[in-house]
């Protein structure tokens, strides 16, 4: 199970896409494609060199927002990601 | 970010016809030449032939519409891909344009340069498909003696390549045993991402579908066994599995619906939007360089005749369903009740469904059955 000590990269063979045509962040992989919004795309963009809980703890404190509900939604966003395939963990 | 107070644009009115999204993905049938001759291949039963297909600047010119017209994947297939000497160019040209790459591959003609060169090229993803671990079963199917070998070799090179894999297992009546092992064999060897694709009866699979379906006791063993792998590899394994839809109560959305999601491309340059699409003869497929891709998707009525669901016969109109399934697959309505307007007699809703399910299960029971394997001279 992902926990806040873990650290996420992605996974071989899957990449973070703008998609000109249609205005929107992807991540695509292997015959699979995911939507992602903004927020998602800025925790993959600052997941790189640290672990989930330094993760959300600067999106806490930049967006002034409880550091618990950061948290579950960070770990509920990267234990979907993960068991699609997208994401791997340390 | 999501703006939900539109009251007015047609997009809320599924009946009335409106501009389609793109295609998110292309699936380019290189060639249809293939060392192995596989009974389940979905290619048609009249190949085309080498002299047929279209060349190197051909297949330039459709990678770059699909770019053009925001297409963000392209599997590279066929046949077997690799026996197009321009492979690696037209990767390197798919990677130039952004598009993320592919390779669908046996993998019996791959070899330490070529796996290099097309890494260099920019591929993004390997799907190595595995007829079995046995020989005997996967000689037998694929009409390719020693494939598995050739395989795992194959699987071995693309591992040190650190490139991303997919191995695909095909199922069948005579190799559904097997599946527990392959599963251990891709967990055993650190697999990220499995498939295992119950064979589809299209093409050759229609015509070999007696010695390949499975049973329901099969299907109920691999459906346990996928069950039990899945959570024993949950983070470190991703297993999609593929039923045979016989069985099924309710069909498949083929293809994400009707050219809402894909298109693909035959060598000589038939525009479809999946497949089996040409077994619909009764449609007129465009085909490059005579039409673009942007002018098939868009304009050409046999994209447009079972987009969405205005084209729906009863019950589908009026069905709860008709928005995820998408009446099922045309293809299949056509080769099973006679009709592509028809019901995909797969669903229960069908005045077909009894007699579909009755032949699959009396077919299933057929014990070991040759095959006809495929060949460039099938007469039917």
């Amino acid at each position: 199970m992902l926990t806040l000590s873990h650290s996420v990269r992605l996974a071989p063979g899957t990449r973070l896409q703008h998609d000109k045509v249609r205005q929107r962040w992807v991540l695509l992989g292997p015959e699979r494609m995911l939507i992602i919004d903004e927020l998602a795309r800025l925790c993959l963009e600052r997941s790189a060199g640290v672990n989930i809980g330094q993760l959300c703890e600067g999106l806490a404190a930049e967006f002034a927002a409880p550091l618990t509900t950061v948290q579950q939604d960070v770990l509920a966003l990267f234990t979907t990601m993960s068991e699609k395939g997208f994401l791997r963990h340390d | 970010m999501t703006d939900t107070t539109a009251t007015d644009s047609p997009a809320t009115d599924s009946t009335s016809p409106r501009q389609p999204e793109p295609p998110l993905a292309i699936l380019l049938e290189l060639t249809h030449r293939c060392p192995l001759r596989c009974a389940y291949c979905s290619n048609p039963l009249t190949l085309t032939p080498a002299s047929q297909e279209l060349d190197t600047a051909g297949w330039r010119e459709v990678l770059r519409q699909a770019a053009d017209m925001g297409m963000l994947q392209v599997h590279f297939s066929g046949g077997e891909p690799m026996a197009r000497s321009d492979l690696t160019e037209l990767v390197a040209y798919a990677s130039e344009l952004g598009l993320y790459s592919n390779l669908i591959t046996s993998g019996v003609l791959l070899d330490a340069p070529r796996l290099a060169a097309l890494q260099q090229a920019g591929l993004n993803h390997v799907q190595l498909s595995f007829q079995g671990l046995e020989d005997t079963q996967a000689d037998r199917l694929s009409g390719f003696r020693g494939g598995v070998a050739k395989k795992q070799a194959a699987l071995a090179l693309v591992q040190q390549s650190g490139l991303a894999l997919t191995l695909n297992f095909v199922i069948t009546r005579s190799n559904a045993h097997e599946l527990d092992a392959m599963l251990h064999y891709a967990d055993q060897h650190g697999i990220a991402r499995v498939e295992v694709a119950n064979t589809q009866y299209y093409g050759w699979g229609l015509q070999n579908r007696s010695a390949l379906i499975p049973s329901e006791a099969q299907l109920d063993a691999m459906t346990a066994t996928v069950t039990q792998w899945r959570e024993h590899t949950r983070g470190r394994m991703v297993i999609d599995y593929v039923i045979p839809d016989y069985y099924a109560r309710r069909p498949k959305a083929c293809m994400g619906g009707w050219a809402q999601r894909f298109l693909n491309v035959m060598p000589d340059g038939t525009l479809l939007p999946c497949h089996a699409a040409q077994t619909l003869a009764h449609l007129q497929f465009p085909r490059v360089p005579h039409s673009t891709l942007a002018a098939a998707w868009y304009d050409s009525p046999a994209f447009a005749a079972y987009r969405g669901t205005s084209w729906m016969p009863e019950p589908c109109g009026g069905c709860e369903h008709k928005e995820r399934d998408f009446g099922g697959c045309r293809c299949q309505a056509l080769a099973l009740a006679g009709s592509a307007d028809t019901l995909d007699p797969v669903c229960e809703r069908s005045p077909q469904h009894e007699h579909v399910v009755t032949l699959a299960r009396r077919e299933a029971q057929l014990g070991e059955q040759p095959y006809t394997l495929r060949s460039f001279s099938f007469t039917a």
